[in-house]
């Protein structure tokens, strides 16, 4: 399945690498936290080494990778709005800032839209087309001819 | 303190301008596009790296050219943040219109990002919710730059791969830093007046700088969530309250100088039982409806170490979580809280990143609100969130009793 240059799936590749980062950093803070036990880190670098494997393969087009960042960035968008939901029992709170809003809610919706953006248009016959087909033009314009190839060849510079 | 609360605390109250020109970004683009002339030259179909990385470099454009709104700080630093706005805004429109952008904006990105870095370890200014939030923008954009987008006829592994990398461990390094950077400033003004050699009053929770009216808030809530301050300077009332609290909380303790006596009264030694900073709480002074009371303290704090035990202090804490607890003392008894994150795979727990977030499958949450008195001469004052562990060993060996039971 042909990966359009700089296209939305480049986009779930860096955000998956930073949500990564976040992971590492957490879970190496709770490994010092409790002692420097590395069995706190078994869970972060599972979670970390899945989100590269299904970036990787996101942007090589593979279907069920979309579906598996969709589901894992599902899976964070619940647990916020359960642990936001926690905060309202009398023994714990949950502090809503600015960054957590960010990292917690924003990356991953941003991330389930891209993928399912793409899971869209590989599903759809418009999705599965060659790369050289003209893009369609107003006959009245006299505007060059503009081909999917130049655009993506544009979007590489 | 309720979430909203909490949200305002986490923004410096000079980086609110900064806020709000990022968040009227998006009302300035609509803007322009609804009053760009019906005959002009539509802009061309850019992919989606462009996009977003327009999108990102104009977040921190818009950031840094309204930094100067808050901050009032000197010229060079004024037109360093107009200068970096300004760059940030022709970078985002070079992606937008199809030109390069990937070296010079990678460029600008690392330095603006090691500036920050800089400045925030060197306790220049306390890294908060808006200086976090505008790092994490510049680092999804700098790693739109450094990894190259993937062709099936040109797989560019080792540049992906480089670029993958040094994504990650930019991230990581910076959230470190910040993290560090927090506990720093944290531990800086982490004294009280009582702790002033001539008993004067002073300042509290405030780094000095008072240009930028920097207090101490802990504003990048990575582990400690605080109230602010309205005043600094606690009055002579507050001052004698605060002194009143510490006297009755030293007196009624003293029957628990033993460890004996405090498991004997139902604290509970938590495990491991050694360390420095050994918590044991009361589970029925936690839940008996009373507030600050020093007889009752829900939590007892012991240096346990080579079979003996030394009481350093309490820890008062609010029964129900998100509400606020009584200052008598005004700035001197200030409460905090903490936001961990509790795992199950292992159990245990960490406390939640400058990021926002926890390890894998763990659940955010945070404390009820508490406040430390020591019984001890702590150097840094009765109040003080913290005991400097050389110290405590110190005081430990001097002062310990041995305990016969755990």
């Amino acid at each position: 399945m042909p990966v359009e240059r700089g296209g939305a799936a480049d986009v779930v590749y860096v955000l998956c690498l930073m949500q990564a980062a976040f992971m590492l950093l957490g879970g190496l803070g709770e490994m010092l936290l409790m002692g420097g036990n590395p069995a706190y880190l078994i869970l972060p670098v599972t979670k970390m080494l899945l989100l590269f494997v299904f970036a990787a393969k996101v942007v090589s087009g593979r279907r069920w990778a979309l579906v598996a960042v969709i589901v894992v960035q599902g899976i964070t968008l619940v647990g916020f709005w359960l642990q936001f939901g926690a905060g309202f029992l009398p023994w714990v709170d949950f502090t809503v800032n600015l960054v957590g809003l960010i990292t917690n809610v924003a990356i991953p919706a941003a991330l389930v839209y891209l993928c399912s953006s793409l899971l869209v248009s590989r599903s759809s016959p418009g999705g599965q087309v060659a790369d050289d087909l003209p893009v369609p033009q107003d006959p009245y314009a006299p505007a060059p001819m503009v081909t999917t190839a130049m655009l993506t060849s544009e979007a590489a510079q | 303190m309720s979430p909203v609360d909490a949200f305002w605390v986490g923004i410096a109250p000079q980086h609110v301008p900064a806020l709000v020109a990022a968040c009227l970004l998006p009302v300035l683009v609509f803007g322009v596009r609804r009053l760009r002339a019906p005959g002009a030259r539509p802009s061309p179909a850019v992919g989606a790296v462009r996009l977003w990385a327009a999108w990102l470099l104009g977040i921190a454009a818009a950031v840094h050219l309204a930094l100067p709104l808050g901050h009032f700080d000197g010229p060079l630093l004024t037109i360093a943040f107009l200068g970096s706005g300004a760059a940030y805004a022709w970078l985002a429109m070079r992606a937008l219109e199809g030109r390069s952008w990937r070296l010079l904006a990678a460029l600008l990105l690392i330095g603006t990002l090691i500036s920050y870095l800089v400045v925030a370890g060197s306790g220049g200014e306390e890294p908060d919710q808006v200086g976090i939030a505008t790092a994490l923008v510049e680092l999804a954009a700098l790693g739109l730059c450094l990894v190259p987008g993937r062709e099936p006829r040109r797989p560019r592994r080792f540049r992906r791969f480089a670029g993958s990398t040094a994504t990650v461990f930019v991230t990581f390094g910076v959230g470190t830093t910040i993290w560090i950077s927090s506990f720093l400033a944290h531990a800086a003004t982490d004294t009280d007046v009582s702790a002033a050699p001539d008993g004067s009053v002073g300042a509290i929770g405030h780094t000095g700088d008072h240009a930028h009216e920097h207090d101490h808030a802990a504003r990048a809530q990575a582990g400690v969530i605080m109230r602010p301050i309205a005043d600094h300077h606690p009055t002579l009332t507050q001052q004698q309250e605060a002194d009143r609290l510490a006297v009755a909380t030293r007196e009624a303790t003293q029957r628990y100088a033993t460890l004996d006596a405090a498991v004997a009264a139902g604290y509970e030694v938590p495990n491991p039982g050694t360390g420095t900073g050994v918590h044991m709480d009361n589970k029925k002074f936690k839940n008996d409806g009373r507030v600050l009371d020093p007889e009752r303290p829900e939590t007892l704090v012991y240096s346990i170490e080579g079979g003996r035990a030394t009481l350093l202090g309490v820890v008062f804490v609010m029964e129900r979580a998100g509400r606020a607890g009584p200052e008598p003392g005004g700035p001197i008894t200030r409460w905090h809280a903490h936001n961990i994150c509790l795992t199950l795979l292992p159990p245990g727990f960490g406390i939640v990143t400058p990021f926002g977030t926890c390890p894998a499958l763990s659940v955010n949450v945070t404390s009820p609100e508490m406040m430390h008195v020591w019984v001890i001469d702590n150097p840094s004052g009765a109040f003080a969130e913290g005991l400097d562990d050389t110290w405590v060993r110190a005081y430990h060996a001097e002062h310990g009793r041995p305990y016969s039971r755990r």
